[in-house]
């Protein structure tokens, strides 16, 4: 709207320039004045207003897209304004104005018609440099002053001048002296409007400086406006005020030039009465001293007429006047001088006739009358310019008066303006400190911490809640210390890495740093920063905030262990909100559903249970939701791959710190494998109760069993040797050898099987009598069972090597067996050795067990039967050669294993055996 | 010489009671030696009950007494003998094939005065029995008033 305005503007002002142009072509002064009998605007007026109005049509057009048209177009006209100023100044013609068209000549008051007036001309600079100035790169506010100050001048005077034209008023009246064309004025007008709406349209370049706000804006305008108009005033002042002391002078001049006329008309009067009365006196008296005065008068006389008739060159009336007078004079000069030629030569009487005659004072009356005439004439003429200059005073004095009051009283609305203005900033500037000094309390106290490093990174600016935290002072920080210095190594690293990319992209935020205190104590904080950058973009400074948040690391760390402790856990930790969508699926419930932790995130959970239990899961879920807990529920999954799984979960309803119920965690333990070894458990468990019963019931029976041998087999074995041994008795003297041995056998036979009845029934007992557990010391015992060994081996060579034994908890009675069959072995597989060494000894092994060993050097054994050795009636020799009912050994090593412990034995024939018996570690046996 | 002191054996095997008799014979000992068959025929006995309610007066020196019996056994007798006011005094062997300990212990729980396993071999079982014989039916001087007289 603006712009179309101002091109419209622009369009009117070119319409006005060749309007003109063409008006002097055609010689219509309706064209070129438009009010009749009134000043025409110049040619090269008309030129200069076509180029300017180009010059604004083009800066507003879009049409134009580079401001060097508009510019050109506003320089072109000063190449006729200002050798027309030139001309004005140093009063020489280069005759400017007939460069392009010639103007007809004439003048009128006292104005050259056709010639560009000096005002028009300033004003025609003033144009220029306002449409000059909106085409130039230049800050707006700058744009604004010059082009707004020059604009609203123009308008000022335009309006001033074009209404002084419609309207008659004193001020007016006396405007319209000044040369400026009615149409100039109007295209002056229409010019400062044009370019003003160019100005507040967006088609002139440049910006206000951002602290340039609306109300700011509007004083600049305001104070642009003001001063346009002033500027205007003042300059019509001026002109004004040149042009009417010009016409004061002139009038001045015309005035003294009056009076001269009228002197030098009494002078001519006065000249010629004195020739006239020296004539005379001569003529009378003959006295040539009337003769000097004579001559004196007619060598003046014309020197004064001379003058006369060059001071009224100007006024015809006058001169025609001074023509006749001429004659006169000339008459009038020749009478008196034939009067004294008449004289000179002694004609007295003719002479005095002469006088007498009365020629000389009729032409001396003529003269008076005609030089009266003559000033009278001068004297009105006298009355016209004093008026003229009266009123040109007047106007003088009413024009400077009433625009010495305009410019007064914007003057006045300045002060108001700028006084005001001056008081709201002093106002908004103490605003401005308190709010500074809140803003200072609020960096220095905030509860974080602030500072700015320089491109350097050093600091420029710390907070005192930073510095708090720090434990330095200002001095020791600003201008010193880089922010690196605070830094420990890892945390430097960051800095080094991000430092360069927050410069150049001007932001950062959520770095994290280590930082040292100064007392060399460390805490974590959060950095955020935006950088401070100068118009170019360069980087000034940080603007950053600091966050301690030592806190928070150790709940992350916490966090970290938790989850590192739930991630760690075979069973399945799954957090979900109260309607069962899964926000947590640990390595457990990845491992146990076969769902991936991205797939299952933001799925309900019903995903992993069987279709029939999902309204299950929803009551369970709103009973969690009321805060119930749920142990060890055993329920039914949904593998992935499909299998169903059995699992025991525990549900929580998850609070956050106010108590409030946020969602639900589960704990699924898969019960499917312990369900399985349950099962197969119980199963077991039933087996062996069985097995148990039907051992309970075999022991019983063995127990009857045992009883009944222990009763009724060796009854019958002791009636066979008892009545064996009646019969011998009563019938030896009648029994032959053969007889005797045959019942010799029968009582060794019996007396054999009863041996192995009791051997059997005390392996039996061995295996089933409770050990009854004690400290037992072993070299004791061994002593004691050497003892007991002492009755057989009385007669015999033993060498009886015995060394340190352990002390071993077991069954005293039972151990005590153990080594009377061990040592009591050793003594009868030696009895073929004239020399029997026997050793007892005992190491301790690496697992802990403490081995003890019963070497002989006997008759030993073949190792290929080892495995007998231990066995139930197993026997290695002949019971011819060496008795025994082959159940000892078998005893030992049940009462060993008995005792947790083992039993194994090392021969050679010939080179003797050694048994070994290994006792568990202390660690093992002890409870 | 004084009395001889009655020999009370209770044995249901009439080998054992011939053996344990020639034993006691071997070493002449001459006292009387009364034997019932099992536990019932003892516990008469000693109460002079049925068969032997005419048997003379006054309890025996010492019972040898098997545990091992039909009907009531040994241990039965013993505990009768031990509840019974005027049998409770008299001294009891247990004269056994067994040798369980439960056996032993039971037996010694009732308040058995002796008891001896019956060795298989022969010469040892002669000696276990005289001496049991020699000690209590002819050393041990039993509780007064209680030995009944050869009329």
């Amino acid at each position: 709207m603006l712009e179309r305005l101002s091109k419209i503007s622009g369009l009117a002002v070119i319409s006005i320039g060749l309007l003109t142009v063409a008006g002097w072509l055609v010689d219509s002064r309706m064209m070129t004045a438009w009010i009749a009998d009134s000043l025409p605007m110049a040619p090269n007026t008309g030129i200069a207003f076509t180029l300017l109005g180009l010059a604004l049509w083009s800066l507003s057009s879009k049409a134009v897209p580079t401001p060097v048209i508009p510019r050109i177009f506003s320089l072109l006209p000063l190449t006729l304004v200002l050798p027309r100023i030139v001309e004005y100044l140093f009063r020489v013609d280069l005759g400017v104005d007939g460069w392009l068209i010639q103007a007809p000549a004439g003048i009128r008051t006292g104005t050259e018609i056709g010639r560009m007036g000096f005002f028009t001309a300033f004003c025609f600079v003033l144009a220029s440099l306002a449409l000059l100035t909106s085409t130039l790169p230049m800050p707006r506010r700058f744009i604004e002053s010059i082009a707004g100050v020059s604009s609203v001048a123009l308008i000022g005077i335009g309006l001033l001048f074009s209404f002084g034209y419609l309207f008659t008023s004193p001020l007016f009246s006396a405007v319209t002296t000044i040369p400026l064309a009615f149409n100039t004025a109007i295209a002056f007008l229409i010019l400062g409007l044009g370019t003003i709406l160019a100005l507040l349209s967006d088609r002139v370049a440049g910006q206000f400086p951002s602290a340039f706000d609306a109300k700011l804006r509007r004083l600049h305008r305001f104070i642009v406006t003001g001063f346009g108009l002033a500027f205007a005033a003042v300059l019509v002042i001026s002109i004004i005020s040149y042009e009417n002391t010009t016409q004061l002078v002139e009038s001045t001049r015309l005035v003294a030039h009056t009076y001269r006329v009228l002197a030098e008309a009494e002078g001519i009067i006065s000249t010629m009465k004195g020739i006239e009365s020296a004539s005379r006196g001569y003529a009378l008296s003959a006295d040539t001293s009337f003769l000097r005065t004579y001559r004196e008068g007619t060598a003046a006389i014309w020197d004064q007429f001379r003058i006369l008739r060059q001071l009224t060159m100007d006024n015809p009336k006058q001169q025609e006047r001074l023509e006749r007078l001429e004659k006169i004079l000339q008459s009038k000069v020749d009478f008196s001088r034939t009067v004294v030629e008449l004289i000179q030569q002694n004609n007295l009487r003719q002479g005095q006739e002469l006088i007498r005659g009365g020629r000389g004072r009729v032409e001396m009356d003529s003269i008076k009358a005609l030089l009266h005439r003559f000033e009278a004439d001068e004297r009105q003429l006298l009355e016209m310019r004093m008026q003229d200059r009266e009123s040109n005073i007047q106007k003088t004095i009413v024009t400077f008066t009433l625009l010495s009051v305009f410019v007064m009283i914007l003057l006045g609305i300045f002060y108001v303006v700028i006084e005001r203005s001056l008081v709201d900033r002093q106002k908004s500037e103490e605003g401005l400190k308190s709010a500074a000094r809140e803003i200072e309390d609020l960096y220095n106290n905030a509860p974080c911490g602030y500072h700015s490093l320089d491109h350097e990174g050093r600091f420029v600016r710390i907070n005192d809640t930073e510095l708090a935290w720090l434990g330095y002072t200002q001095n020791e920080v600003l201008g010193k210390m880089r922010f690196t210095d605070l830094l420990t190594s890892s945390s430097f690293a960051t800095f080094q890495e991000n430092f360069p990319k927050f410069r150049e992209q001007g932001h950062i935020e959520g770095l994290e740093f280590e930082v040292r205190r100064k007392d060399g104590s460390t805490f974590w904080v959060m950095l955020s920063a935006t950088a401070v950058v100068d118009e170019s973009g360069r980087y000034l400074r940080s603007r950053s905030t600091m966050f301690d948040i030592s806190e928070r690391k150790r709940a992350e760390a916490t966090i970290r262990r938790l989850a590192a402790i739930v991630d760690s856990t075979n069973d399945a930790v799954i957090g979900k909100s109260l309607d069962g969508i899964v926000t947590s699926w640990n390595r457990g419930a990845v491992a146990l559903f076969g769902y991936p932790t991205e797939e299952m995130i933001g799925k309900s959970i019903t995903t992993v249970f069987p279709p029939e239990h999902v309204d299950q899961i929803k009551t369970t879920l709103d009973r969690i939701g009321s805060g119930a807990h749920i142990s060890h529920y055993e329920t039914r999954c949904l593998r992935k791959d499909g299998r169903i799984l059995e699992v025991s979960v525990t549900i929580s309803p998850i609070r956050d710190a106010a108590g409030t119920i946020v969602g639900v965690s589960t704990i699924a333990r898969d019960m499917t494998s312990l369900k399985e070894s349950q099962r197969k458990l119980e199963a077991l468990n039933k087996e062996l109760e069985q097995k148990t019963s039907e051992l309970e019931f075999v022991n019983k029976e063995l127990e009857a069993f045992s009883y009944s041998v222990s009763h009724d087999l060796r009854a019958p074995l002791r009636h066979i040797n008892g009545f064996v041994d009646l019969l011998r008795k009563q019938a030896e003297p009648h029994l032959d050898e053969i007889s005797r041995r045959h019942l010799e056998i029968i009582t060794k036979s019996a007396t054999h099987m009863g041996q192995l009845i009791d051997d059997l029934l005390v392996f039996s007992r061995m295996s089933r009598k409770d050990l009854v557990k004690g400290e037992v010391d072993l070299n004791t015992l061994v002593k004691e069972v050497v003892k007991l060994l002492e009755m057989e081996t009385k007669d015999r060579s033993i060498e009886w090597n015995i060394g340190t034994l352990p002390t071993v908890r077991g069954d005293l009675a039972m151990l005590r067996m153990v080594f009377v069959n061990l040592l009591s072995n050793a003594v009868k597989y030696t009895r073929t050795r004239p020399h029997a060494v026997i050793e007892i000894g005992s190491r301790i092994e690496e697992t802990g067990e403490r081995v003890v060993w019963v070497k002989d050097n006997g008759v030993g054994f073949d190792m290929n039967y080892v495995h007998k050795l231990f066995g139930v009636f197993q026997r290695l020799h002949l019971a011819d050669e060496f008795e025994g009912t082959g159940i000892g050994l078998a005893t030992v090593q049940r009462i060993i294993q008995r005792h947790g412990g083992r039993v194994w034995a090392e021969g050679t024939i010939d080179q003797g055996a050694t048994l070994y018996c290994a006792f568990p570690s202390q660690e093992k046996e002890s409870p | 010489m004084s009395e001889l002191k009655r020999i009370f054996l209770v044995d249901d095997s009439s080998r054992d009671i011939e053996l344990t008799l020639a034993a006691l014979e071997e070493h002449h000992l001459a006292n009387e030696v009364v034997v019932a068959r099992d536990g019932a025929q003892a516990l008469d006995y000693l109460r002079r009950r049925g068969e032997y309610t005419q048997r003379p007066d006054g309890n025996p020196a010492v019972i040898l007494l098997d545990i091992k019996m039909p009907k009531v056994d040994g241990m039965e007798v013993l505990r009768t003998i031990r509840g019974d006011e005027k049998l409770k005094l008299i001294p009891v062997v247990m004269l056994t094939s067994s040798r369980e300990d439960r056996d032993l212990v039971e037996s010694y729980r009732l308040g058995v005065n002796a008891y001896v396993v019956k060795p298989v071999d022969f010469d040892q079982f002669v000696r276990a029995v005289s001496e049991v014989g020699l000690f209590w039916a002819i050393l041990n001087e039993p509780p007064p008033g209680t030995i009944g007289r050869n009329i």
